[in-house]
């Protein structure tokens, strides 16, 4: 059920984005989604129809790409997946260091819209 | 034929209701109030977790507020009023999750001022309530003994969002196959700086550290107001 508060702020935002660049068609949304989201493909693609119906939006197509989880070391900078940790604790595998964040995985971002 | 243009964007989806929740956080941190979400999913115990700390907190004379949310029902909040505690019910109307504009609703009926903390029971749902920013200053999340331990794998948003793990019920361990190993390992590899407590409101066990922990945001959000003023 969350999907549809979601689609309706991407929606939101690409229209006002159209607006404000006197464009009177929107023909594609690119959105980043982190692989954390759990966001389903197919409902999102459906929920993003019948939002859009009857706006500058309607028809265009939703181009999701999906990133990655990555975690970041905070000692020596080096980025690493996800993986079988043995002891609990996420370790960087350079450096040891017990210090990282996660660095990707999480985004869920209008990156840009297609108009005429 | 008009030309195609791209229009380079880079903005976070839901950026309103998180420019609203950075407007609740602060607002509530001039006032000295700790705003606390608590969201798990339906049964995990947040009715009687939250019972319980408010009991114990209100020994070390802090005063709390809820804000109940449900999809529907006074159930929970009126279990609050029979304990004596303020609590403002949000009934959701079918929405899995509140946010931030519920929230400054809520508060309306409140005077944050009077209150030391005012814990957010939110909808029961281990997915919807995670996408959406409260304005709380610390985001916790329940997850019972009886629910198995492999609710991280499921529920990966959930476990990056917050800031603590509860594990509830834990007077259900003995006996069952749930892995406290495991699920550490696998919430700590999603969330490595996240804090854990394994908790039986029930009995009493693991509650004093839960409160510490609880009682530390009260004082992390008094002590930035008192510094404010102090400029």
């Amino acid at each position: 059920m969350h999907e549809l508060p979601i689609l309706r702020s991407i929606v939101g935002v690409a229209l006002r984005h159209a607006d404000e660049a006197g464009a009177s068609r929107v023909l594609a949304v690119d959105v980043k989604v982190g692989e954390l989201r759990g966001l389903d493909a197919a409902w999102i693609q459906s929920y993003f129809d019948f939002v859009t119906e009857g706006t500058p939006a309607a028809g265009a197509s939703l181009r999701l790409k999906e990133s990655k989880a990555l975690f970041r070391c905070r000692s020596c900078g080096a980025t690493f997946p996800p993986g079988p940790h043995a002891g609990g604790d996420v370790a960087c595998p350079h450096c040891s260091s017990k210090h990282v964040e996660l660095a990707s995985g999480n985004e869920l971002l209008i990156e840009s819209i297609d108009v005429v | 034929m008009a030309e195609i243009r791209t229009i380079d964007i880079k903005e976070a989806v839901l950026s309103e209701n998180a420019g609203l929740a950075d407007r609740l956080r602060r607002r509530l941190m001039e006032s000295g109030t700790f705003l606390l979400d608590v969201m798990s999913s339906p049964g995990a115990g947040k009715t009687t977790l939250l019972l319980e700390t408010i009991h114990r907190l209100r020994e070390r004379g802090i005063r709390t507020a809820v804000i109940e949310g449900d999809i529907e029902s006074t159930v929970d909040a009126e279990k609050m009023a029979a304990a004596g505690v303020k609590a403002v019910q949000l009934r959701t109307g079918g929405a899995c999750h509140l946010d931030a504009a519920m929230i400054e609703a809520a508060l309306h009926e409140l005077a944050p001022g009077d209150y030391d903390m005012i814990a957010i029971e939110n909808v029961g749902n281990l997915v919807c309530p995670a996408e959406f920013d409260t304005g709380a200053h610390r985001r916790t999340m329940l997850l019972s003994v009886p629910e198995g331990h492999d609710k991280a794998l499921k529920y990966p948003l959930m476990f990056t969002v917050v800031d603590c793990l509860v594990v509830s019920k834990t007077d259900y361990l003995p006996g069952s196959d749930f892995d406290l190993a495991a699920l550490r390992a696998e919430a700590r590899r999603l969330n490595p700086t996240l804090t854990v407590f394994e908790v039986s409101a029930r009995t009493g066990d693991g509650m004093q550290g839960w409160c510490d922990w609880v009682a530390d945001g009260i004082r992390g959000v008094a002590d930035a107001r008192d510094g404010a003023l102090d400029c």
